[in-house]
Parts: C-alpha cells; sequence; structure tokens
C-alpha cells in the first residue's frame, strides 16, 4: 500500500467529521455571508450549503401532489411545457410568501410535487397550488338584464404590467392595472362602447366588482376596489402579478405534519440509530474482539463519511430514508463478517497473521462486491418506481452500501494491516481462533474447504 | 461435529409449512388490507387534551358526512381516524369543526389524504416494481450460477423457492396481523418485500457457491455431506450478517416511532425468514431433487434387468 494512502483516509475522516458539525463555515477569502463552504478563487469558485435537508415529515409541513387537468390541453400541446408553466406561475406566488425552502417538483408529465415547509394552513397552501387566477373584464349582456359576458376575444389578465396596490379617493386600498399593448386600446374602447354602464371584473368566474363606467379611459390603467384590507388588496395584486395557472389542478394527495410531531421523530430515529449503532458495536467486538474493534472503528468512520455526503448532496432525510440508513448500518458490517471468516478459516489452516489478512481480503473480495451490487441494484429500482416514502429510503439505503463497500474494503483492511503491526496484537485467540497447539485434529470425514467463495 | 442438516429435511420442511399454511388461509380470506395509499381515502391523526370517548368521535364524523369514518386509539392519547377523500378545504373545516366540538387543544397533528385515482397509479406502479424486481433476480440467479453446467437450473429453481417462501411468511404474518390487529399494508411494504427478496437470494447464493466449490474440489464424493459441510462453513456469516441486521431493524422497532414501526416488524420477520431458508430450506431442495433422481434411475435400471 501507497505511504501517503493512510493519510489521505484519515483527511477523508476529518473532513466528514468537520462536515458533520452542525453550524460552522468554511469561507475563502472571507465572503461576508456564507451558508456553508465558499471558495473565491479566481477560476475556482465554490459556494456549497452544508446543512441537514429536513423532510416534511421530519420538520413539519403541508406537501400536496397535484394533477394537471391534461383534457384543457389543447391537442398538439407539450403537456410538459404547460407544466414548466404552471411551476413557475405557483413559483411566483410562493416567492410572495417567505416560505424558506418550498419545493416545486415535476413528478411525469402532469403531476406537480409541492412542499411548503413551515406552512401549517392546508387551505392556504391548496388557495397558492389551485387558485387558477383568471382576470377577466366582462361586459353587460343585452339579452339577460342584470347579467355579464364575456367579450370576444374574453378580454384577460394575460397582457397586464405588473399590478401594486393604491389607495383611492376615500383611502380605501385599490388594486391598480394597467392592460399593454392592444389589450389597452380595446380597454379605451371598451369605456367608450360602455360609458354610463357598469362592467365586471372576475377572478375564476366570481366577481370582485363591477364598477359604473364613468368617463372614457385615455390609457390602459385602471384599478379593482372591493371592500379589500391592505393585505387582502396584496394578496390579490401578488395573485394576479404572479400569472394565472395555464391549466387547472387538481389535489391527489395532500399531507399535513405538526413540527412538534416532526420534532419528536427526528428524536425517536436518532434515539433508534443509536441503540442500533451500538448493539452491533457491541456484538461486533464480543464476537470478533481485535477485527471486532477495528469494524467499529470503520463502522464510525461510514456513519461520519456517510452523513456527510447527505449533507453535502443534500439529501433530504426523511423518516423512511432514515430507516435505510440505520438498516444500512447493519448492512455495513456484511463485508467485514464475510471478511473475518475469511480470516479465521485461512489462520484455523495454518497460516500465519500476516498471510492470512492478505488471503482473507483477497478471497473475500467477491462475495463483498456481489452482495453489495445486489443491494444496490434492489435500491435502484425502488427509486425508479417509487414515490416519495419509497424512494427516500431507496436513496439513503443505496448511498449508504456504497459508502460502507468503500469502508468495509478500504478502511478495515487498512486498519488490520496496521493492527498486526503491533506485536501485543498478534496473538491469535483476539482474532477468534485457538492456539496452535490447542487446536482439533482435521475432521477425517469431512471434505476439504474450498479456498475460495 | 456435524450437524444434520439434510438429513432431518422433512422436520425443517414441516416447520416452514407451519408458518406459511395458516398465513395463507388468512390471505385467502383477504386478511391483508389496503392502507389508503393503495385504496384512496383519509388518514388523520388527533390529538386531545383530554382523548373523548371513541364514540363522540365517530358522531362528530358521522354528522359531517362521513358516516364511513373508523376510529381507533393510538400511543400517546390520540386517536387516529379513517375516511374517505377529503380535500383540503373539508380538511380546513374538520379541523375547525374539531376545535369546537372538544376544545381549542384539538389538533390534527398528521393529515394525509390519497384520490381513489392517484392510489390505483400507486398500485401500478408497486406492480410494476414488483415484476421488474422479480425479472432482475431470476437474471441475477442465472448470472450467479452461470459455471454450474447442467445443475444450474435445479440450484436456480431452488433459490426461487426458498425466496417465495420468504414472501410467502411475510404476507402470511401481515395477513393475519390484518386481520387480528387490523395493521394496513402500504407501498413501505411493498418496499419491505423487495428488500428481503434481495437479501433472501443473496443468503441462498453464498451457501449454493459453497457447495459448488466443495463439490468440485472432491469429486465422487455423496451429495449430502457436502451439503452439510457447505452449511457448517457459511453458516456463521449468514447467522451474525442477520444478527446484525436484526440489531438495527430491532433499534428501528422499539425506538422508531410509530409510521415506521410495521415497516421495520416485516423486514424483520423476512430477514429471519431468509435466514432460516437460506440454511434449512435452500439446499435441502437440492438434496431431495438429486434423491428424487436417483431412485428414479434405480427404478428404471431394476426394470431394465
Amino acid at each position: 500500500m501507497n505511504r501517503a494512502f493512510p493519510w489521505l483516509v484519515f483527511l477523508v475522516f476529518a473532513l466528514s467529521v468537520f462536515i458533520d458539525i452542525p453550524k460552522h463555515q468554511i469561507s475563502f477569502p472571507f465572503p461576508p455571508s456564507c451558508p456553508g463552504v465558499c471558495l473565491n478563487l479566481g477560476p475556482i469558485q465554490v459556494n456549497q450549503e452544508i446543512k441537514t435537508h429536513l423532510g416534511l415529515d421530519l420538520q413539519g409541513g403541508t406537501q400536496l401532489l397535484l394533477q394537471m387537468n391534461t383534457g384543457e390541453i389543447p391537442a398538439g400541446q407539450s403537456i410538459a411545457d404547460y407544466n414548466d408553466r404552471a411551476r413557475r406561475v405557483i413559483d411566483r406566488r410562493i416567492n410572495g410568501l417567505g416560505v424558506s425552502e418550498p419545493v416545486i417538483q415535476a413528478v411525469g408529465d402532469d403531476k406537480i410535487l409541492l412542499q411548503l415547509p413551515g406552512i401549517d394552513d392546508i387551505q392556504q397552501a391548496n388557495d397558492i397550488a389551485t387558485k387558477q387566477a383568471k382576470l377577466e373584464i366582462k361586459i353587460p349582456d343585452k339579452d339577460n338584464p342584470g347579467q355579464y359576458k364575456s367579450l370576444t376575444p374574453p378580454l384577460t389578465g394575460e397582457h397586464l404590467n405588473a399590478t401594486y396596490v393604491a389607495f383611492d379617493q376615500s383611502n380605501q386600498p385599490v388594486v391598480h392595472f394597467e392592460f399593454t399593448g392592444a389589450d389597452a386600446d380595446r380597454w379605451v374602447q371598451l369605456s367608450k362602447d360602455f360609458l354610463n354602464q357598469p362592467v365586471q371584473i372576475t377572478l375564476d368566474g366570481s366577481q370582485i366588482s363591477a364598477p359604473v363606467i364613468q368617463n372614457v379611459f385615455t390609457s390602459g390603467a385602471g384599478q379593482i376596489s372591493g371592500n379589500f384590507t391592505v393585505a387582502t388588496a396584496k394578496q390579490l395584486s401578488n395573485l394576479i402579478n404572479s400569472g394565472a395557472l395555464p391549466v387547472s389542478l387538481q389535489v391527489i394527495q395532500s399531507q399535513r405534519v405538526e413540527p412538534t410531531l416532526g420534532r419528536q421523530s427526528v428524536d425517536r430515529s436518532l434515539i433508534a440509530g443509536a441503540m442500533g449503532l451500538l448493539l452491533v458495536a457491541f456484538f461486533m467486538i464480543a464476537y470478533y474482539r481485535v477485527p471486532g474493534v477495528l469494524a467499529v472503528m470503520a463502522l464510525l468512520y461510514y456513519t461520519a463519511l456517510a452523513y456527510a455526503i447527505f449533507r453535502l448532496i443534500p439529501v433530504t432525510l426523511t423518516l423512511a430514508g432514515i430507516a435505510g440508513f440505520i438498516l444500512s448500518i447493519g448492512m455495513a458490517v456484511d463485508a467485514n463478517v464475510l471478511t473475518f471468516e475469511r480470516l479465521k478459516e485461512e489462520l484455523r489452516s495454518g497460516k500465519s497473521l500476516r498471510v492470512a489478512v492478505e488471503e482473507g481480503r483477497k478471497r473475500a473480495f467477491p462475495s463483498i462486491f456481489y452482495s453489495n451490487l445486489a443491494t444496490v441494484l434492489t435500491a435502484v429500482i425502488l427509486y425508479l418506481f417509487g414515490t416519495g416514502t419509497v424512494r427516500g429510503f431507496a436513496f439513503t439505503l443505496g448511498i449508504g452500501v456504497a459508502v460502507s463497500f468503500f469502508t468495509a474494503v478500504v478502511v478495515t483492511q487498512m486498519l488490520l494491516h496496521g493492527a498486526i503491526e503491533f506485536s501485543s496484537l498478534r496473538r491469535r485467540w483476539l482474532y477468534g481462533v485457538e492456539e496452535r497447539t490447542t487446536e482439533p485434529p482435521p475432521d477425517r470425514h469431512a471434505p476439504r474447504p474450498a479456498p475460495a467463495l | 461435529m456435524l450437524f444434520h442438516f439434510v438429513e432431518r429435511k422433512w422436520w425443517y420442511f414441516l416447520f416452514s409449512a407451519l408458518l406459511i399454511v395458516p398465513g395463507v388461509f388468512f390471505l385467502a380470506i383477504g386478511g391483508l388490507r389496503p392502507g389508503i395509499e393503495f385504496k384512496g381515502g383519509t388518514l388523520l391523526e388527533i390529538s386531545f387534551a383530554n382523548r373523548p370517548d371513541d364514540a363522540l368521535v365517530k358522531n362528530f364524523f358521522t354528522s359531517h358526512g362521513h358516516d364511513e369514518a373508523t376510529i381507533q386509539g393510538v400511543a400517546g392519547g390520540g386517536v387516529e381516524v379513517r375516511t374517505t377523500e377529503m380535500l383540503p378545504a373539508e380538511l380546513a373545516s374538520t379541523e375547525q369543526g374539531l376545535k369546537e366540538t372538544f376544545g381549542s387543544d384539538t389538533r390534527i397533528t398528521n393529515s394525509s389524504v390519497v384520490s381513489p385515482s392517484f392510489s390505483a397509479e400507486l398500485i401500478q406502479n408497486a406492480i410494476k416494481s414488483i415484476a421488474l424486481a422479480s425479472l432482475l433476480i431470476v437474471l441475477l440467479i442465472a448470472w450467479a450460477f452461470r459455471n454450474f453446467g447442467w445443475a444450474a437450473f435445479r440450484y436456480g429453481i431452488a433459490a426461487i423457492i426458498a425466496l417465495l417462501h420468504d414472501a410467502a411468511v411475510v404476507l402470511g404474518i401481515f395477513a393475519i396481523l390484518g386481520y387480528f390487529l387490523k395493521i394496513e399494508v402500504d407501498s413501505l411494504f411493498v418496499t419491505a418485500v423487495l428488500t428481503i427478496i434481495g437479501f433472501s437470494v443473496h443468503d441462498t447464493i453464498v451457501v449454493f457457491d459453497r457447495i459448488r466449490e466443495n463439490l468440485r474440489l472432491n469429486p465422487g464424493e455423496a451429495l449430502n455431506p457436502v451439503i452439510n459441510y457447505s452449511i457448517m462453513q457459511t453458516l456463521a456469516r449468514s447467522v451474525i450478517t442477520s444478527l446484525t441486521v436484526v440489531f438495527t431493524l430491532l433499534a428501528l422497532f422499539l425506538f422508531g416511532g410509530f409510521s415506521v414501526r410495521n415497516f421495520a416488524l416485516a423486514l424483520l420477520i423476512g430477514i429471519v425468514s431468509g435466514t432460516y431458508s437460506s440454511i434449512f430450506n435452500a439446499s435441502q431442495i437440492i438434496s431431495l431433487w438429486q434423491e428424487v433422481e436417483d431412485r428414479v434411475r434405480h427404478r428404471r435400471l431394476a426394470a431394465a434387468t
């Protein structure tokens, strides 16, 4: 083994532990505010946030899965394109709310996943996601007095400048809007055609106000009044500015978790993880002695490295995800068990410790590689076909097993090679094998053991 | 000392049958209960300052148009309520109504709603992943036994029987739990079953690999002693690997909280069953196959002379 190699392995460990520490910054050359690792060295620009991302079930909040009503999309148009536009509209609406780290994701072509951490009000979340926000100006219907009808083509809020909250003569909050382009001309024309008549301003088909036109307009500007408070006027303005949803959306799955429940789940998972690690560590040391201690050291290395990777990628940890991680701790030991069992066999067959360690490594490797591959493949399938919870589990299990492959093959071996350099650690019983003198004669009837698995 | 893994095979098969037959019975009478993910509907976890009588909670939901609501108490002074699908507006008004009826400290701590149309898609996804995983596992088995020559087929079949055994044990036990304790299965349960199958196949392959090696090294040796010896050689690895996984799952089951408990339980049952089947069933099937083949050949020879 290369001389520098152990140092490299140690460096990875030190770095992992550093990343795992809850709050800190690495910044060079000292940008004023940095969320994690920030490097600014001319061509090398790094701006990586370091933080544990908790899923909604662990931090509380509301999640909606939305189904696009694809029947509304004209034939020949791309559904994915509409999905994209709908997500941008929702994104703009949420921006006005100050939610930290919302998730707005396409799920397939025709579904949208919306996660709003910290939003406890499911009605509010629903409004953000499903209010279509189609503003339309309607004119009096001559055939049905008192009713209103659409212009042909309808005059909608599709071409508006950004609206804002203003105050009218009686100091009431109103929403100020302004049509642009051809719609501005239509707006002016409309004021000529319907002078001294009411026109209706509607949002998603229901009336907000129906003011009477008192003079001919000179521009595309107008205002919506209607018993607003400043807050509701702002809400309406934000809704209009974010644009209308290109298709209507329907909630097909919703989940809302209280933050207190989430915190409880985090605590429980931490306890479960710690207990699992302790049980495995205790067992390994009791059963394998010196190699067991080394395996536990490798297991700690594994835990630190995997968690650092979760924080760096970053992986959003959910309850199922943590379950996958805890399960992978148990599975991570498998590679060590395979190696140590081989080591014992080699020692029993009369080889010296040094040779046995090397032979054990070589012969256990195919099994280890094979077993990890099988689990990673299962995880990949689960990830491809799973939704939410299943994906979280599959992802952490997959990463966990991949990392454990590294720690078992590289770290445990390195430690084992290091340990046998100490003469006090070179006694056979420390490796769970009887001293040579007490070894029973081989069973005459038994077939010879196989050299390779 | 040799443990009689092969000679006592009928006892081990009997033990498996005793585990599986009741489970299959409860599977057949529909014991496996689909959760809301697979049939659509609403699951509410409600916490109260003082938990009211279940009948009062039931009355509340009946009077709000949910005659079908089922109420179940959970640890910590709360209840779980299952109803048909509720849209967000109805959820909000339900929480308001609960506060008015049972006091302002009443809270819906966790609500989960799946529309029936989406649950159909989730079932499809589950079936797809099971189908793909099965295909992949058959390929994996074919690949693992590529050097087995003519015997590959019987080893493959034995491995598949062993994994079906484990799936049947888990499904059966959950059908029994569903029938008596109303435990439901969700997509995490499907995940658990797939994880178990992967684990089981790998465990079996390790044993079979040893059998093949020992047969190659000891030509002319009878099959049964070789199987016995091979199981002995891999026994420590099988048991210890399973034990460490069992430890972590036990920690998850005991401390991991309500929502992952059934998941941990399914994995726990499956891992134990997988270890059992790889030690006590898989190789015994190979042995049985050989014995039947020998007997048929013997009879044919006897008939010929």
